[in-house]
């Protein structure tokens, strides 16, 4: 009987549900068809999870505790650490030094000189102070000093006396100046050697500093006061005795504007200017890291997910009011840390730090507020991408740690002195926000890279939430059990065709760094004579085979997976070798090309003269590579640099590799990742990052991958590999051989037009070769399937 | 059979009245399971969790999924609901196939799982309220709705709390009440009495007794065995993934020749285990 029904419901639902089926049930949920509009439901979806967000404590914590402390903390370092450095700032002192002081003469002697002193510098100032008339009007007046009226110095770096806490000590006291100073009572000691008098050369000053920040300033600020009272006192002299008092130079000061693309060097390197964006920024992200991971990967945890994912709600409904929600909380911290930094800027009056600044406008920190906001979205999409992945709290907190460490890097980077918002920098993320923050700050806010920097921050945001909603609430990521790391590298029972693709992963992590190392083995061999260098050649190529090529063969055979299905070890139809033979003779023009071609790219991002100097190093170290290369036999060289290499990267990167991704990628996508991957790992192969082999060795890993796939099979690829090898290697090997022929180009001069137009033409018939050829194993479905390809 | 599908409501309740709930069949099959299969991949193996799972529950029946841990039952579950993808297989609720139309389907179901957990900044008049917007009810529906349930699940005297000072058995009672708010027509409780002491459990298993006399389809996945074996119409036995036995006791005793559903349940555990995580690879 039981069977019976199951049979008919079956042929029953076959198709789509009969609206009797539909209809009765509308009518037993007694409330119908009542959804809610779209809108609202966000609406209340985001206010939910506001509303528990804002409720716990560890939010508040960040939201309100955070920025009511940090920031008169940070102020203090700060203030101090300007103390110390108030001579590297153009700003005044905003602090009194303490300074005591004692004679030789009475009291009062030296309290007279003392006001002289001080009097003298104030004259000065007032005078300096009155812009409207030249200050060598006032040369008449009797207490003036022309000489001073006509020096050029700023008025700001004077200060009167007054404004510093100036403490007596009398001689018989007990008490020492040095004593008080080097325990730290006085920032400053002054000893007054003049027994009263101050006439020319007759008494001296003695300043009494520590070595620590506070102590020094004092001293210099005094010393400066000093300097301009001893050149006073010699004009006046000079004056007197009816000398000209003109100085032996006159000084002119002038100041050019910027040349486009640099920054001013202000405050010795460092700016107020480009640390309170990333102060904020970093806040901002302390704000976003505990919603986002509590809304997801804490929902998870706690079982709440599940509920939510059981109601008729889109996934990206949920999403977007969890973005919402973090968005709000993430603004939130900014906004009070904005109000909590502005305070403190107002507070300590540091706003006199901000180099070119008209001080904190409103306008200035409405700007860096909605900078802020366009962060924040950006950087919570980020983070829910991220902690979605998460099955706990703690897994997520994870995950963060090194996404913020790597925050970091940019934020530390936009610190950099001289760094403009232009080029690559704006569309750098993070970076060009917060250099747009400094402009903001400094204001010289440029429209056009500010749009680039605002526009593909919000292409950035965009992405990373596509990511997440990918990834957010996908079964495989709500219920997916992670294999441990064991489990990973636990040998399967049975035989397999392909190695898993984890595994894969793994061996690329692996050979990364080891290359790195590897390399820098080679770099530090001696290279004097030919028997080293042919020793270092062997070596380099035993590494090679080492590294690609029994590597992948060790986990492969852990892995119990058939080789030759693993790694592509079947035999190839005829046309495919043809199709190598000729790219392989026929790539190269296009590979130098390419090069010649990214070079003008280069140039044309850093500049001509960047893009020369970086060119000229790279000739000299590759003829220095090339000239070491002739001393080696030919065939050490058509060894170790051609056919190890042709065999051993094709056996991984287009057969562990590429096999592997095609298993779970799309074909395309598995030829371009495994490309990629190619390429950059010879970018890292030369001494120095070599980045523009980066184009051209991806194209031929493009080639190489497409042959492979075609194929079914890495040996034409060895051939193609091993050719190209040889032709890029041996052309160089011969050049001054050849160059002695008309036909063939000197040292330095680039390939002709003609022989790129024939590589092209021959790469274009082989590359038809490969695309007309039928798929190896077509009927089957094709490489990288379950079952183990047939060979022909 | 295939013509009771057919029947309309009111011959339909006629149809359940007169049989009462003690037949094993009372009702056209609200939820249709045909043949649900789940095989979970990692790196190093191919796990079947659910193999070919088929049964049908109709209104005012509880069916009692039954079986020991890591049996595949609430895996199942989260098939027939649309929140896992079945390997092949597929679940139907009203008429709606949760693979296609999961938001329809999730629409007709009130689900309750063992991992429920409850917002716990919220009070429990705010979550309630908040799954009443989420079902689309309108607020005087949701007030009224509150209400209902509250003296029913007795959740008065805590209802305007966090729920973070809640008890365990109180936020099961919460969540069974959140589940119930939108009135399904089908109940899909896993383990319910999780973590409950007797007096908690007993109080879920009245109200699922209550549910049946509201003419509901529930699936109820429990280790109470006693407390199902009064309350469940119907029984499937799951072991490794697979539908060992499924019927009224009276057909469970008669297939295993036990008298009691422990015992049964106890021979059916230590069977030696047939195609156990069977490996496909």
């Amino acid at each position: 009987m039981m069977e019976k029904e199951t049979e008919s419901a079956e042929t029953e639902s076959g198709f789509q549900p009969s609206t009797s089926a539909a209809d009765r049930l509308r009518l037993e949920n007694s409330f119908g068809d009542s959804r809610p509009r779209r809108s609202f439901r966000l609406r209340r979806l985001a206010l939910k999870e506001l509303r528990e967000t804002l409720r716990d404590r560890r939010t508040i914590v960040t939201l309100i505790v955070m920025p009511l402390l940090v920031y008169p903390i940070l102020s203090l370092i700060f203030r101090s650490f300007l103390t110390s450095n108030a001579h590297l700032f153009g700003g005044g002192e905003p602090v009194t030094f303490q300074i005591v002081y004692t004679g030789d003469g009475t009291a009062e002697q030296t309290n007279q000189l003392l006001a002289r002193i001080g009097g003298t510098v104030e004259i000065w100032e007032r005078q300096a102070e009155d812009l409207g008339k030249p200050a060598a009007d006032k040369s008449d007046d009797p207490s003036t000093i022309g000489a001073l009226a006509n020096s050029k110095r700023r008025p700001s770096e004077f200060v009167p006396f007054k404004n510093h806490s100036w403490v007596f000590v009398p001689p018989d006291s007990g008490s020492s100046v040095e004593r008080i100073v080097a325990d730290g009572h006085a920032d400053l000691g002054v000893v007054f050697e003049t027994q009263g008098r101050d006439a020319w050369g007759e008494g001296q000053i003695k300043l009494i500093s520590r070595t620590d920040g506070p102590s020094r300033a004092a001293a210099s600020y005094l010393q400066m006061n000093l300097d301009l009272f001893n050149k006073a006192a010699l004009n006046d002299m000079l004056r007197r005795a009816r000398l000209p008092s003109e100085p032996a130079l006159k000084i002119v000061d002038q100041l050019l504007p910027l040349p486009d693309g640099v920054a001013a060097d202000e405050g010795g390197g460092f700016s107020l200017a480009s640390l309170i964006p990333l102060i904020l920024v970093l806040m901002t992200i302390t704000g976003a890291v505990y919603p986002a991971i509590d809304l997801t990967a804490g929902e998870k945890e706690r079982g709440t997910l599940e509920t939510l994912m059981a109601a008729p709600l889109p996934r990206l409904a949920i999403l977007t009011a969890k973005f919402v929600a973090v968005l709000t909380v993430a603004v939130l911290t900014a906004l009070l840390n904005m109000i909590g930094m502005a305070a403190t800027i107002w507070v300590f009056q540091l706003d006199q730090f901000l180099p070119g600044s008209a001080g904190f406008t409103l306008a200035v920190v409405l700007k860096i507020f909605l900078l802020l906001v366009l962060f924040a979205a950006f950087y919570s999409a980020l983070l829910l991408a991220v902690t979605s992945y998460a099955r706990s709290f703690k897994e997520a907190q994870a995950y963060l740690i090194p996404i913020i460490l790597l925050s970091m890097g940019p934020g530390l980077l936009a610190m950099t002195p001289g760094l403009s918002l232009a080029g690559p920098w704006a569309v750098a993320p993070m970076v060009n926000l917060l250099l747009l923050a400094r402009d903001v700050i400094e204001n010289k806010v440029e429209w056009v890279p500010a749009l680039v920097a605002i526009l593909s921050t919000a292409t950035y945001g965009l992405l990373a939430m596509m990511w997440a909603a990918r990834s957010f609430g996908s079964d495989a990521i709500l219920y997916q059990t992670h294999g441990s790391f064991g489990e990973m590298f636990a040998r399967p029972l049975k035989t397999r065709a392909l190695v898993p693709l984890p595994v894969v992963m793994f061996c690329l992590v692996v050979l990364f760094p080891l290359n790195f190392v590897l390399i820098g083995i080679l770099g530090r061999m001696p290279s004097d004579d030919a028997t080293q260098l042919a020793v270092r050649f062997s070596l380099m190529g035993v590494f090679t085979v080492g590294s690609f090529l029994l590597f992948p063969l060790l986990v492969a055979i852990h892995q119990r997976t058939v080789i030759r299905s693993g790694f592509g070890l079947n035999f190839s139809r005829p046309v495919f070798w043809l199709a190598a033979v000729l790219l392989g003779i026929s790539l190269w023009p296009i590979v130098m090309a390419c090069i010649s071609g990214w070079h003008d790219v280069y140039g044309w991002f850093a500049g001509a003269e960047t893009r020369d100097a970086w060119h000229e190093q790279l000739v000299t170290e590759t003829a220095a590579q090339v000239a070491r290369v002739r001393q080696v036999s030919p065939i050490v060289i058509a060894i170790c640099l051609a056919i190890i290499p042709a065999i051993c990267e094709e056996w991984f990167f287009r057969g562990l590799l590429m096999r592997s991704l095609l298993r779970s990628r799309h074909a395309w996508a598995a030829i371009l990742i495994s490309a990629f991957v190619f390429g950059l790992f010879h970018v890292l192969s030369n001494s120095v990052i070599a980045i523009d082999r980066l184009l051209p060795t991806t194209l031929v890993g493009l080639m190489l991958g497409y042959l492979a796939y075609k194929s079914d099979s890495i040996f034409p690829g060895i051939v193609l590999h091993a050719i190209h090898n040889a032709a890029v290697v041996f052309l160089a090997y011969y050049q001054p051989t050849l160059s002695q022929y008309e036909w063939f180009p000197a040292e330095d001069d680039p390939i002709p037009g003609t022989w790129i137009m024939a590589g092209a033409f021959v790469s274009l018939v082989g590359l038809a070769l490969v695309v007309w050829a039928k798929n190896t194993n077509e009927e089957e479905t094709g490489i990288g399937s379950e079952h183990s390809p047939l060979p022909d | 059979m295939g013509s009771a599908a057919r029947l309309s409501r009111a011959e339909n309740l006629a149809y359940c009245n007169e049989s009462g709930p003690s037949l094993p069949r009372s009702g056209v099959p609200l939820i249709h399971v045909h043949h649900l299969r789940k095989i979970f991949t990692s790196a190093q193996r191919e796990i079947v969790a659910v193999d070919d799972i088929s049964f049908d529950v109709g209104e005012s029946e509880v069916f009692g999924l039954l079986g020991p841990n890591g049996a595949g039952k609430t895996t199942t579950m989260r098939m027939i609901l649309g929140l896992l993808r079945p390997s092949s297989g597929w679940a139907e609720i009203g008429g709606f196939r949760s693979d296609r139309d999961a938001d329809e389907v999730k629409r007709q179901v009130g689900f309750v799982s063992a991992t429920a957990g409850v917002y716990q900044w919220l009070s429990g008049r705010e979550m309630l309220s908040f799954f009443g917007d989420v079902y689309g009810l309108p607020s005087a529906k949701i007030d009224s709705r509150i209400e209902e349930l509250t003296s029913l699940l007795n959740l008065r005297e805590f209802l305007d709390q966090r729920c973070t000072t809640l008890s365990t058995g109180q936020k099961q009672r919460l969540n069974l009440a959140r589940a119930l708010i939108h009135d399904p027509p089908v109940m899909m409780l896993d383990e319910p009495t999780l973590g409950l002491d007797v007096i908690g459990s007993q109080v879920i298993f009245h109200y699922i007794e209550l549910l049946k006399q509201q003419h509901k389809a529930v699936i109820l996945c429990t280790h109470r065995l006693e407390q199902a074996q009064r309350v469940c119409s119907r029984f499937g036995l799951v072991h490794h993934g697979k539908m060992v036995m499924e019927g009224t006791l009276a057909d469970l005793q008669n297939q295993s020749g036990h008298n009691d559903l422990v015992e049964i349940f106890v021979d059916l555990i230590n069977e030696p285990p047939q195609g156990k995580y069977s490996s496909v690879r």
